[in-house]
């Protein structure tokens, strides 16, 4: 990565001016950047560098490229560059920037106030034709509101909706122009959402430009969800407004908090086109006949109690286990499926009646189209993946999803739904499968692999290579090399984080890769597995790329197991091998050369008989010892011999000198 | 180990039979030839004094040592026993044994077979000593050799442990830590 240059490129097509900031369209955390097209300088465009740290909504990029609208923000590309002033690579967004200013600088001040026909010309209606298409592409903007509203075409003659992509769904939305069932949610859990949150979004966002302001404005979160909550959105929104009889239609239809009830594209469609009904009845809750005292506070509706359950958890438990909601229930509100729902949620086996499981499940008795809740845990089905990307670090978050998913507190929600969710039945499949990687505990499954199987398009969230941005198995070998680059002391290739991502994007697997990374037997072992998991990245590919960093990192990693090897000579060719392999880049040349079975099989076998023989001598070397502690003895005992062998030599010759003479003289 | 009590059993078996035969076979040879057997007797004195007296190796080496020079000094008066006259020739017999230089002759070889006997020893001793030197030097070389080729777990190859560290072939290891880590293994 260059030093602080003023220019980066993406894909050799535009160039990102570092120096040239275009506050007035940061969408935050995003930021603004002025962009050249390198092949045609005339076209204006900008650049919106995403927070590398929230999982940005990919899954967008194609619907939204195929949308082609002048009332949404057009984008045009996307990438992953370096980024200098971050010091690291980020996702950024290439659009098309509107020619005007935004609406509002910010939620909180003011701005002209437009008048109705004003909000139905330059608003409604152009909202209506884009929201249309997101529908049909079955996504939801999740971020209207009225400074990601821009001025657009001549003179500012239409309003255009801005980017949606850069962070999560809603996650950078204000509380009071979510849903009440958002506004339960944990800001990262609130969910991809659908076309009747943004009705709602549309529906706040008409209000603040029809009052010149946020409504609600001052008040903090609590309030206004507070206040949602006892007089339905609308009363609570429009408080101290007043509203045409026009607008109150349209302002009753979006913001009711029945999403069965409100209204769809289709409805804003005709009441900007000038048909005019009467206004949509606010549904509210059932209330109960007399109060339900908790907390110091007097609770009317099933999900207000269920909200100061949440915010008071330890003390919740008293109120299920003496039955005093139990006989609010059946007494006071009268409603059947409440009572029934809040009964089955109290009926569970002993073994599972811990206090967190019980009081989630009587939250979701209460208010079943809420979030799943458990202590400081909240999020809607669909926003489990998103809040564990998120939350994965947090321990208590980790825990509380492990227990939503030991308690199947999804599968009671999912049976208290008035309606079966269809679109969830893939989700509430991956959940279930969630359950049972969670409990494995090797390297490729656990709680990292759950996070990467529930949200495919997430970054890896390795230490590693998390500064890398990397989304996909290609960019895997590239960010390590990168690492291997810029890095001194990088002590292992595969983290848990990487072996989880590698096991969720990779199909080419044999098993015992990932297993042997655990493998804390022989301390060679998991960084040989890493690095054969690593070539088998780079060799799944036709025209294999070197990478000469990675390669000389690995064959460091790898000079520890030269002490596998016995033999000082064998040492000596291996290792010189390995570095040369090291250099090519080709991690398979690096491993056939120090973890080759059949040099490593011949070196066992020629050591063993080495310590043999060096056995063999010192057992001679002590017997040697002993004799010379023995010679004399020895040498008496072999003197004897010799003495006795000399005698004999001796005494044949002198025989055959004694016969041969006495018979020469004889004859 | 299993064959040891069938050889001693098998020796136990042979040495009363050959003691048997040494009785049938010495009343019939003093019969047929006693002037040789006594003049053997006289000459190999210091042999049968060896044999019964001195010598306690179960080999009998000193009594073999002796014996076989001894023997050769008496050969040469036996023969002439056995030309001069018949087996039963007494006179000749006295006439040997009372000639002081045949004496001489006879003792003086077995004399001879006890000086290679005291002598032998010494000599053995001053060559094992150089030998085992030798031996020593060479194996010590050898297993050097084998540390510097590969490395010093060559030492602990059969306790089936390894060193961490093993590339300085000179590093002598505490035999303790290696004891204990035997032990572990």
């Amino acid at each position: 990565m260059a030093k602080n240059p003023k220019r980066v490129s993406l894909r050799d097509r535009y160039e990102i001016a570092v120096d040239e900031p275009l506050n007035k369209y940061d969408n935050p955390p995003a930021m603004a950047f002025k962009v050249r097209h390198l092949r045609d300088a005339s076209r204006e465009l900008m650049a919106l560098v995403c927070d590398p740290k929230l999982p940005i909504r990919l899954d967008l990029v194609d619907p939204l490229s195929q949308i082609d609208s002048p009332y949404l923000m057009s984008l045009k590309d996307w990438g992953v560059v370096d980024w200098p002033p971050e010091g690291r690579r980020c996702p950024v967004l290439i659009y098309e920037p509107p020619a005007g200013a935004r609406v509002a600088a910010s939620l909180e001040d003011d701005f002209e106030p437009m008048r109705e026909e004003e909000i139905i010309k330059f608003f409604a209606e152009p909202a209506y034709q884009v929201l249309r298409e997101f529908q049909e592409f079955d996504i939801a903007h999740r971020a209207i509101r009225p400074n990601n509203l821009f001025f657009g075409g001549a003179k500012g003659s239409r309003l255009i909706l801005g980017d949606c992509i850069s962070s999560p769904p809603a996650m950078a939305q204000s509380f009071v122009y979510e849903p009440i069932e958002a506004c339960l949610a944990n800001p990262a859990g609130r969910g991809m959402g659908s076309s009747p949150d943004d009705m709602y979004e549309l529906g706040v966002t008409i209000l603040a430009l029809l009052i010149g302001h946020s409504p609600c404005r001052g008040m903090s979160d609590e309030d206004i969800l507070n206040a949602k909550l006892s007089m339905g959105s609308y009363g609570a929104l429009t408080q101290s407004s007043r509203i045409s009889l026009t607008m109150m239609e349209a302002l009753r239809g979006l913001l009711t908090d029945d999403p069965d009830e409100r209204w769809t594209v289709e409805d804003v469609g005709m009441w900007s086109n000038g048909r005019r009904g009467s206004p949509v009845q606010q549904s509210m809750q059932s209330r109960a006949a007399r109060s339900y005292s908790f907390m110091h506070k007097e609770h009317f509706t099933c999900r207000e109690l269920a909200h100061t359950m949440v915010s008071n958890w330890n003390k919740s438990i008293n109120i299920i286990r003496d039955g005093s909601v139990d006989t609010w229930l059946r007494r006071a509100l009268g409603d059947d499926t409440v009572v029934n729902a809040f009964n089955e949620a109290k009926d569970i086996p002993e073994a599972d009646a811990d206090d967190d499981n019980l009081i989630g499940r009587c939250c979701i008795a209460l208010d079943p189209s809420a979030p799943i809740r458990l202590r400081e845990f909240s999020a809607t089905v669909e926003g489990f993946p998103n809040m564990m990307a998120l939350h994965a670090e947090s321990g208590e978050m980790r825990n509380a999803f492990a227990a939503i998913l030991q308690y199947g507190l999804i599968d009671f929600w999912e049976e208290n739904q008035p309606r079966p969710r269809l679109d969830l039945m893939t989700l509430y499949r991956d959940l279930k499968r969630a359950r049972e990687v969670m409990t494995r505990t090797a390297s490729g499954e656990g709680i990292e692999r759950v996070i990467y199987d529930l949200n495919p398009t997430l970054a890896c969230q390795s230490s590693l290579v998390e500064a890398y941005y990397v989304l996909d198995i290609n960019s895997i070998l590239p960010a390590l090399d990168w690492l291997a680059a810029n890095q001194d002391d990088v002590r292992y290739l595969v983290d848990r984080h990487l072996a989880a991502f590698i096991a969720a994007h990779f199909s080419g697997l044999r098993g015992s890769e990932l297993r042997d990374l655990d493998n804390q037997a022989d301390p060679n072992l998991p960084t040989l597995a890493s690095i054969r998991l690593l070539s088998l990245i780079q060799e799944r590919e036709t025209r294999v790329k070197p990478y000469t960093n990675l390669g000389q990192l690995a064959a460091k990693m790898l000079a520890p197991t030269i002490k596998r090897y016995h033999n000082r000579e064998t040492r000596e060719r291996i290792s010189g091998a390995m570095r040369e392999a090291g250099a090519t880049g080709r991690l398979s040349e690096l491993l056939s050369i120090a973890d080759n079975n059949q040099v490593l099989d011949d070196d066992t076998r020629r050591f063993e008989m080495a310590s043999n023989e060096y056995h063999d001598i010192a057992r001679r070397l002590d017997q040697l010892d002993s004799d010379k502690q023995n010679r004399m003895s020895i040498a008496r005992e072999l003197g004897g011999q010799v003495s006795s062998v000399m005698s004999g030599v001796l005494t044949t010759v002198s025989l055959l000198v004694i016969v041969l003479f006495t018979f020469l003289t004889a004859s | 180990m299993a064959k040891k009590p069938k050889a001693g059993a098998a020796g136990a078996k042979g040495k009363p039979k050959g003691a048997a035969l040494a009785w049938v076979i010495a009343p019939a040879v003093f019969v047929l030839a006693p002037s040789t057997v006594i003049l053997l007797i006289i000459g190999m004195a210091p042999t049968i004094v060896a044999l019964l007296l001195l010598d306690r190796h179960p080999l009998k080496y000193t009594t073999r040592t002796v014996g076989y020079l001894n023997f050769a000094g008496c050969l040469m008066y036996t023969l002439d026993l056995w030309k001069n006259s018949g087996f039963w020739d007494f006179d000749r017999l006295i006439e040997i044994v009372s000639d002081p230089f045949s004496l001489l002759v006879m003792y003086s070889a077995a004399a001879v077979g006890w000086i290679i006997l005291f002598l032998t020893p010494p000599v053995v001793a001053s060559y094992l000593t150089v030998t085992f030197e030798m031996k020593e030097t060479r194996y010590k070389a050898r297993q050097k050799e084998l540390v510097e080729i590969w490395g010093r777990n060559v030492r602990y190859g059969d306790m089936g442990m390894d060193l961490d560290d093993d590339t300085d072939p000179e590093k002598e290891d505490d035999p303790e830590k290696v004891t204990q880590a035997a032990g572990a293994e």
